[in-house]
C-alpha cells in the first residue's frame, strides 16, 4: 500500500502532471514532434500494410483454388512464370487410390491492350476446362458456360485499377467489350467481370478456357504443356498418407503440395528470395530510425531547456527519479498523441489505397500493436539517451 | 571571538575550520579558509561581503548542494562532511532556498510552483493547494497566480520564489541576494515574512546581501572578506558602504 501510493506520487498524474504541463507549454515544439513521430508512425504502418497486402493479394489465386493437392513443377520459383510440366504425368495420379479427379491447368501472362487504346496492360491468363469448377469465386462459376465460345474471356475488375480500371468500366456502361494483343495477333471479348486481387505479376487476371488461353498464350504455351496440375481426393482419403504416396511416384519431378503448402512457398518466395522483403523490412527500419532520432531531439532540446529547472528541483529536494519520471513522461506522452492519430490517419489511408490499388491494406490487431510497440519502445530508446544530458543538472549550480 | 563548544540544540548551523577550494593539483584555489561561526534558530542571520569573497560557496555547502570537503559543518544536527548523497537530499527537503536568479518552473504558473515544492511536505493535494494560496496570499500575490512565471515582473517573480521557499516551513531559510530586484517596501516585507517565519517556527534563516537597509532587521551579522568570517563591526559597515 505504502509503495503503490510511493509509485503514484512518482508518476504524479493527479494534481500536477509536470510532464504534460511542459509538453502543453511549448505547443509547436510539441506539435513538430508528434507530426515526427506520427509521420514514422505512419511510414512503418505504410510498409507493414503493404508488405502483407502484397502478399495476401499475391496469393489469393491459390487461395481460390478448390483442390487438395498441387503438382507443380519445382523449377516454378513463382507464380509469375511457371515452368510447364506434361499433362501426363497428371493423369498418373489418377491410378493412385484415394485421388478421385485431377485437373489440368494453363496460367501465364500476356500483354494487352484495348482497342484503340494505348497502353498495354500485363495479364495473366489462367485457363481451364469450363465444365469444371476450379476457383472458389462465385461470379466466376456463374459465368463459366460463357468461356465455351472462342475467345470469350473473363476480367478482374480487382486489378491495378490505373491501368485496368477503364476496361472494368467501359464493360459496366456499355456491356461486352473487345481487347487485343499487343503485337495485334489476335484480339478477345471480355464478356464478364469477377474480382480475385492484383498480383505482382501483372496489372490483372483474365479467366479463359484452356482452348482461348493457348491461343492467346501462343507459342509459350502449348497443348498438353501444363503450368498446374489440381488432385483431388476422395473425401475418405487420408491427404498425407496420398501426398507421401504421389511424392515418391514423382521423386525429384515434380512437386506434389497442400493448398497451404503452396501459398507458404509463394510467400517465402517474396519475402525472403525477392528483394521485396528487404525494401520493406528497410522501411520500416527507416521509420523507426526518423521516429526517433525526432524524439531524441525534442526530448534532447526539452532537457537541455530544462536544465536550470531540474537542478533547482534537485537543489530544493527532488530526486533523481522524480526528473527521470518526468522525461520519461514525456516521451511516453509524445508517443501515445503521435501514435493515435497515425492509426486513425494510417486507416484511412489503407481503405484510400485498396479501393485504388486493388491490393487489400487492412488494419489489424497485430499490424497496430506491433507499430504501437515500436513507436513506444524508440521513444524509450530515445529518452534513455536524452536522459543522460540531466546528469549535468547540478544543485551547485543554482546559487 | 565567538566559543566553539559542541553543538546546542538552537544551533541551527556550526562550522569548524570549514575550507574550501576549487580546482585540482596546481589549478587549487582556496576559496574559504578555516571558517568558525554558528547561525542560531529563531534568529534572522545576514552574511555580508564584498563580490568574489565566496559567500555563494558557503551557501552551496551550507544547503547540501556541494561536498564538504575539510573541516565540519554541522547543518541541522547533520555532520555535512563525508554524508551520503541520499543524506543530502534529506537534509535538502529541511531547506527553503531563495536564489540569486529565481529559478521557477516556466511551465507551471505562479500556484502551481509553489504547489510542486510542496508535494515534498504536504501529502494532501487540498491542502497543499490552500497552503500555497495562503503562501501567495502574504507575498502579495493573490491576484497572479495563474500567470506563468514570464508574465511576470522581476520583483514578482522574487516573490513567487520566496513564497516557494517559505511554503513547505522549512527549519533553514538560506537566501542569496533575494531583496536585489525588489523596492525597499518590498524588501522590507520579505525580511518581515522570513523573520516572521523563523519566530513562529523556530526555524533559522540565513541571508546574504549587500544591502545595508536590512541590517537594522538582522539579529546577527557576520562579514566575509577573501574567504574568512568575522562578526560585523559598525565601523567596517561604513567602511565597506563607502565603495
Ligand atoms: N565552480 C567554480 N569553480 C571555480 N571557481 C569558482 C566556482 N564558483 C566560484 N568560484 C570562485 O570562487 C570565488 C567566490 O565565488 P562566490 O560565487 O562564492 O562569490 P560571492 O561572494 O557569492 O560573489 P557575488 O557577491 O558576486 O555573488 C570567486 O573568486 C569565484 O571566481
Ligand atoms: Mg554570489
Amino acid at each position: 500500500m505504502k509503495s503503490v501510493r510511493r509509485l503514484s506520487a512518482l508518476i504524479n498524474l493527479h494534481d500536477l502532471p509536470l510532464a504534460w504541463l511542459q509538453l502543453k507549454r511549448q505547443p509547436v515544439r510539441y506539435l513538430v514532434a508528434v507530426t515526427g513521430i506520427g509521420f514514422a508512425a505512419l511510414l512503418m504502418f505504410m510498409q507493414l500494410g503493404f508488405q502483407s497486402g502484397l502478399l495476401r493479394s499475391a496469393t489469393t489465386f491459390y487461395q481460390a483454388l478448390e483442390t487438395d493437392l498441387i503438382l507443380i513443377n519445382p523449377a516454378t520459383v513463382n507464380s509469375g512464370s511457371y515452368q510447364q510440366f506434361p499433362q501426363s504425368l497428371l493423369y498418373q495420379a489418377l491410378g493412385i487410390e484415394g485421388v478421385s479427379d485431377t485437373i489440368p491447368l494453363y496460367v501465364t501472362n500476356i500483354n494487352a491492350q484495348q482497342l484503340g487504346g494505348v497502353k498495354p496492360t500485363s495479364l495473366r491468363v489462367i485457363g481451364f476446362d469450363p465444365n469444371q469448377t476450379i476457383l472458389d469465386v462465385p461470379a466466376i462459376n456463374d459465368q463459366r458456360d460463357l468461356l465455351k465460345t472462342p475467345n470469350f474471356v473473363l476480367f478482374d475488375k480487382l486489378g491495378l485499377s490505373i491501368k485496368t480500371g477503364p476496361v472494368a468500366k467501359q464493360f459496366s456502361d456499355d456491356g461486352p467489350l473487345e481487347l487485343i494483343l499487343s503485337n495485334y495477333s489476335r484480339s478477345f471479348r471480355v464478356m464478364g467481370l469477377f474480382k480475385l486481387g492484383s498480383t505482382f505479376v501483372a496489372d490483372s487476371n483474365l479467366i479463359a478456357s484452356q482452348a482461348t488461353a493457348l491461343e492467346l498464350a501462343f507459342p509459350q504455351v502449348t497443348l498438353g504443356e501444363i503450368s498446374l496440375g489440381l488432385i483431388r481426393l476422395d473425401p475418405s482419403a487420408n491427404i498425407s498418407q496420398v501426398q507421401n504416396y504421389l511424392r515418391s511416384l514423382y521423386g525429384d519431378q515434380l512437386q506434389v503440395l497442400t493448398k497451404d503448402e503452396l501459398i507458404t512457398q509463394e510467400r517465402n518466395y517474396w519475402n525472403n528470395v525477392s528483394s521485396f522483403g528487404v525494401i520493406f523490412g528497410f522501411g520500416t527500419i527507416m521509420g523507426l530510425l526518423v521516429g526517433g532520432v525526432v524524439v531524441y531531439q525534442v526530448l534532447y532540446t526539452d532537457v537541455s531547456d530544462h536544465l536550470k529547472e531540474y537542478a533547482t528541483l534537485k537543489a530544493m529536494g527532488f530526486s533523481n527519479q522524480f526528473i527521470l519520471m518526468v522525461v520519461i513522461q514525456e516521451s511516453i506522452l509524445l508517443a501515445v498523441s503521435a501514435f493515435i492519430p497515425a492509426t486513425l490517419l494510417s486507416a484511412a489511408l489503407y481503405a484510400g489505397l485498396t479501393a485504388v490499388s486493388g491490393i487489400r491494406l487492412e488494419m489489424t490487431a497485430d499490424k497496430t500493436l506491433l507499430v504501437g510497440s515500436l513507436t513506444i519502445g524508440l521513444c524509450a530508446v530515445a529518452s534513455a539517451i536524452a536522459i543522460r544530458k540531466l546528469q549535468d543538472a547540478d544543485p551547485a549550480s543554482v546559487f | 571571538m565567538i566559543d566553539m563548544q559542541d553543538p546546542s540544540p538552537s544551533d541551527v548551523i556550526v562550522a569548524k575550520g570549514l575550507t574550501h577550494s576549487y580546482g585540482e593539483g596546481e589549478l587549487k584555489n582556496e576559496i574559504l579558509h578555516q571558517l568558525d561561526f554558528r547561525v542560531l534558530a529563531k534568529e534572522v542571520t545576514l552574511l555580508v561581503g564584498p563580490s568574489g569573497s565566496g559567500k555563494s560557496t558557503l551557501l552551496t555547502l551550507i544547503g547540501a548542494l556541494r561536498s564538504v570537503e575539510t573541516g565540519s559543518l554541522h547543518v541541522l544536527g547533520r555532520q555535512l562532511l563525508g554524508a551520503s548523497e541520499n543524506e543530502l537530499m534529506a537534509i535538502r527537503r529541511r531547506i527553503g532556498f531563495i536564489f540569486q536568479s529565481h529559478n521557477l518552473v516556466a511551465s507551471l504558473t505562479v500556484l502551481q510552483n509553489v504547489q510542486l515544492l510542496l508535494q515534498l511536505a504536504e501529502p494532501d493535494p487540498k491542502l497543499r493547494q490552500e497552503r500555497a494560496k495562503a503562501m501567495l496570499d502574504a507575498v502579495g500575490l493573490s491576484a497572479r497566480l495563474h500567470h506563468f512565471p514570464d508574465e511576470l515582473s522581476g520583483g514578482q517573480r522574487q516573490r513567487v520564489a520566496i513564497a516557494r521557499a517559505l511554503a513547505p516551513e522549512p527549519d533553514l531559510v538560506l537566501a542569496d541576494e533575494p531583496t536585489a530586484s525588489l523596492d525597499s517596501k518590498s524588501g522590507q516585507d520579505v525580511v518581515e515574512l522570513l523573520g516572521d517565519l523563523c519566530r513562529r517556527r523556530s526555524s533559522a534563516v540565513l541571508l546574504v546581501t549587500h544591502d545595508l537597509r536590512l541590517l537594522k532587521d538582522a539579529d546577527r551579522i557576520w562579514g566575509i572578506e577573501d574567504g574568512r568570517i568575522h562578526p560585523w563591526e559598525e565601523e567596517e559597515a561604513k567602511h565597506n558602504l563607502s565603495h
